[in-house]
C-alpha cells in the first residue's frame, strides 16, 4: 500500500505554515513578501503615530473643554491611576461587564441549541428574539430600573439583556445548519439524543458562537458603560459622565480610552480561548482574497 | 479482526416509495424494489441519477422510511438503524472537530460497553494501520487530503467488524487514480472479512471490479431491472488485472448497456 501522502501543511500550526514559504525558499518573491509582512506592523503603526501627532497638533490650538491634546489624556490617565479613581472604577466596569456576559453567554448558548434543534421552540420564540432584535434596547433602562433599582442587579440586567440576543441568534444558526450527513452519522453509531446535540450540533456551531460571542461583547460594553453612566453612575461610566459634567475633557476622554482598552483585552482574550479550546476552527476565518 | 461474526442477509422484497400524501399526485420514486444479499456478498447498485439506489441504500441501513414492502435483516424487519451497521457516506461526514482517531473511536460507540479502554484503543489502532492512516491519527479531517478522510471513514465503519457495511457512493468525488487505488484496498479488505457489503455506485467499471453481483436499477419508478452475477475468480487483486479480461470486459458492456438503455428511454423532454 502506497503510503498517503499529505495535500495541506503538515504542520498543526498554521502560523507555523504561512511562515514557511517565504523562510524557507529563496525565490524571487521572499524580498517582496518579508516587505509586506512587515508592513503589517509598521502601517499601522505608522499610521497611529500621524493620526497622533495632528491630534496633538490641533488639539494645541483649541480650547482643552472642546478637546485634549493626547498628552493631556496620558497625563489625565496617570492623574486618575495615581490619585485611586481608575483602579475601582475599573474593577466595577470588569464585575459588571464579566457577569452580565457570561450570563447571557450561558443564557443565550442554552436558548439558541433549543431553538436551532427544535422547530417548536423556535416558531415559539422567533417573535421575541425579532421584536428584542429590533427594539433599541436602551429604551428600556427606565424599566431596569423600576425592576431591580439602582445597583449592581440592574447594570448586570442592561449587560446582559443587550448582549444575549446576538448569541441566541448565532447559536441557533449553527445548529440549524449541522450537515445533516453528520446527524446520519450519528444515527448509524447509536449517539443518543443528548450526544447529538453535545458531542455533534454544538461543535458544529462552535464557529456561529464565537461570531455571536465577538458582536455581543461590542453590545454588553455599551450596556455596561451606559448603565454605570444612567443607573449608577460608579465605574467607568460613572468617571466619564462626572468629569464630562465638570467639563474635564481630557479626564473624560482617559475613561473612554480605558472602556476601549476593556474592550480589547477582553476581544484578545475570546480569541485566545478559541484558539487554544477549540483547535480546529484554528484559520477558518483568516481567509482573504 | 479478532471476531469473525456472520455478515448479515438482507432481503428486500416489493419495497416502494412514494412522497407527497395526496391521492393522485404522489411520487412514486421506487416501485416494486427487490433484492437479496446474502451473508458475506457484495452486491452494487448502479444506475442512473435518479434512480433511487441512495434511497435504497438508505432504507436498508434505517435511514430512511419507506411506504410499502419490507425490509429484512437476517429475518428481522428493519425499524431505524440496524444493529452492527456500518455506513461509508459520500463525502466522508467526518466530525471536523474530532481527530481521525476520535473519528474512528466513534464507530465503535455501539459496542463501547464490551471493551475495556486498550481493547477500545488497540482495535482503532489497527483499523487506522489497516487504511495506512497510522501516522495522521492526530490530524483534525481538514488537514487530509480527500482520499484518506474516505480512508478514515472506511475505518470508521469497519472498526466494529460490522455485519453489514453500507457504501453510498465512497469514491465518487475522488480523483481517478485514488479511486482505483482505494477500489484495490476495499476490495483486499472486504475479502478478508466475513461483512455483507451494498455499494451504490454510478461507475461501472467500479461495480464489475468490486462485486460478486451487480444490481442493475431503471428510473421514474426506480426498480432493480436486472442482477448480473459477476462470475470472475476472486481475488481479484489490481484493477489493471481486469483490463484485458474479456469476461470482464463483458459484463461491463452488458452492465453499461442496461444503465445506457434506460437513459434512452426516457423521454428528453415532456411530450
Amino acid at each position: 500500500m502506497a503510503r498517503p501522502t499529505i495535500q495541506e501543511s503538515g504542520t498543526r500550526s498554521s502560523d507555523a505554515a504561512s511562515a514557511g514559504p517565504a523562510t524557507a525558499g529563496s525565490t524571487g518573491l521572499a524580498p517582496s513578501r518579508n516587505l509586506l509582512r512587515r508592513a503589517t506592523i509598521a502601517l499601522p503603526l505608522l499610521s497611529v503615530l500621524i493620526f497622533l501627532a495632528v491630534w496633538q497638533i490641533v488639539g494645541g490650538h483649541i480650547d482643552p473643554i472642546l478637546l485634549a491634546t493626547p498628552v493631556n489624556v496620558v497625563k489625565a490617565f496617570w492623574d486618575l491611576l495615581t490619585s485611586g479613581q481608575l483602579g475601582p472604577a475599573f474593577a466595577t466596569a470588569m464585575g459588571d461587564l464579566a457577569t452580565g456576559y457570561l450570563l447571557a453567554t450561558v443564557v443565550g448558548v442554552a436558548i439558541g441549541v433549543l431553538m436551532g434543534r427544535s422547530p417548536i421552540v423556535e416558531r415559539v420564540l422567533n417573535p421575541y428574539v425579532n421584536f428584542f432584535q429590533a427594539t433599541p434596547l436602551i429604551a428600556l433602562v427606565p424599566l431596569v430600573v423600576i425592576w431591580f433599582g439602582v445597583g449592581f442587579e440592574a447594570r448586570v440586567t442592561v449587560t446582559f439583556m443587550l448582549a444575549v440576543w446576538s448569541i441566541i441568534i448565532n447559536t441557533a444558526t449553527g445548529v440549524k445548519e449541522t450537515p445533516p450527513a453528520l446527524i446520519d452519522v450519528g444515527r448509524v453509531y447509536k449517539l443518543s439524543r443528548w450526544r447529538v446535540i453535545t458531542g455533534v450540533a454544538l461543535p458544529n456551531a462552535v464557529p456561529n458562537i464565537f461570531a455571536g460571542l465577538r458582536i455581543a461583547l461590542g453590545k454588553a460594553l455599551i450596556g455596561m458603560v451606559i448603565a454605570q453612566m444612567e443607573i449608577s453612575v460608579t465605574g467607568l461610566g460613572g468617571l466619564i459622565i462626572n468629569y464630562g459634567n465638570a467639563f474635564k475633557t481630557a479626564y473624560l476622554l482617559a475613561a473612554v480610552c480605558t472602556a476601549s482598552l476593556v474592550g480589547v483585552v477582553a476581544a484578545s482574550v475570546l480569541e485566545i480561548i478559541r484558539r487554544l479550546a477549540f483547535p480546529w476552527t484554528k484559520g477558518e476565518d483568516l481567509g482573504r482574497w | 479482526m479478532t471476531t469473525m461474526q456472520a455478515g448479515a442477509a438482507i432481503d428486500v422484497v416489493a419495497v416502494e416509495k412514494r412522497y407527497g400524501q395526496r391521492r393522485g399526485t404522489a411520487n412514486v420514486a421506487l416501485r416494486d424494489v427487490n433484492l437479496n444479499v446474502q451473508s458475506g456478498e457484495f452486491v452494487s447498485l448502479v444506475g442512473a441519477s435518479g434512480c433511487g439506489k441512495t434511497s435504497l441504500i438508505r432504507m436498508i441501513g434505517g435511514l430512511a422510511p419507506y411506504t410499502a414492502g419490507s425490509i429484512t435483516i437476517d429475518g428481522s424487519p428493519v425499524r431505524g438503524v440496524p444493529q452492527r451497521l456500518g455506513f461509508v457516506f459520500q463525502d466522508a461526514a467526518l466530525m471536523p472537530w474530532r481527530s481521525v482517531r476520535q473519528n474512528v473511536a466513534m464507530g465503535l460507540n455501539e459496542i463501547a460497553k464490551t471493551l475495556s479502554k486498550q481493547e477500545a484503543r488497540g482495535r482503532v489502532d489497527a483499523q487506522l494501520e489497516l487504511v495506512g492512516l497510522s501516522q495522521f491519527a492526530d490530524y483534525y479531517p481538514r488537514q487530509l487530503s480527500g482520499g484518506m478522510k474516505q480512508r478514515a471513514g472506511l475505518a470508521r465503519a469497519l472498526v466494529s467488524a460490522p455485519g453489514l457495511l453500507l457504501m453510498d457512493e465512497p469514491f465518487g468525488a475522488l480523483d481517478a487514480f485514488t479511486r482505483l487505488r482505494l477500489q484495490e484496498e476495499l476490495a483486499l479488505i472486504v475479502s478478508e472479512s466475513s461483512t455483507t457489503t451494498v455499494f451504490v455506485t454510478h461507475d461501472v467499471d467500479e461495480a464489475v471490479f468490486l462485486s460478486d453481483r451487480v444490481a442493475v436499477m431503471s428510473a421514474s419508478p426506480g426498480t432493480v431491472k436486472e442482477i448480473v452475477t459477476v462470475d470472475l475468480p476472486r481475488p481479484r487483486l489490481g484493477r489493471q488485472g481486469l483490463l484485458d479480461n474479456r469476461r470482464a470486459a463483458e459484463l461491463r458492456d452488458h452492465v453499461l448497456r442496461l444503465v445506457m438503455e434506460d437513459q434512452e428511454a426516457r423521454p428528453s423532454r415532456p411530450a
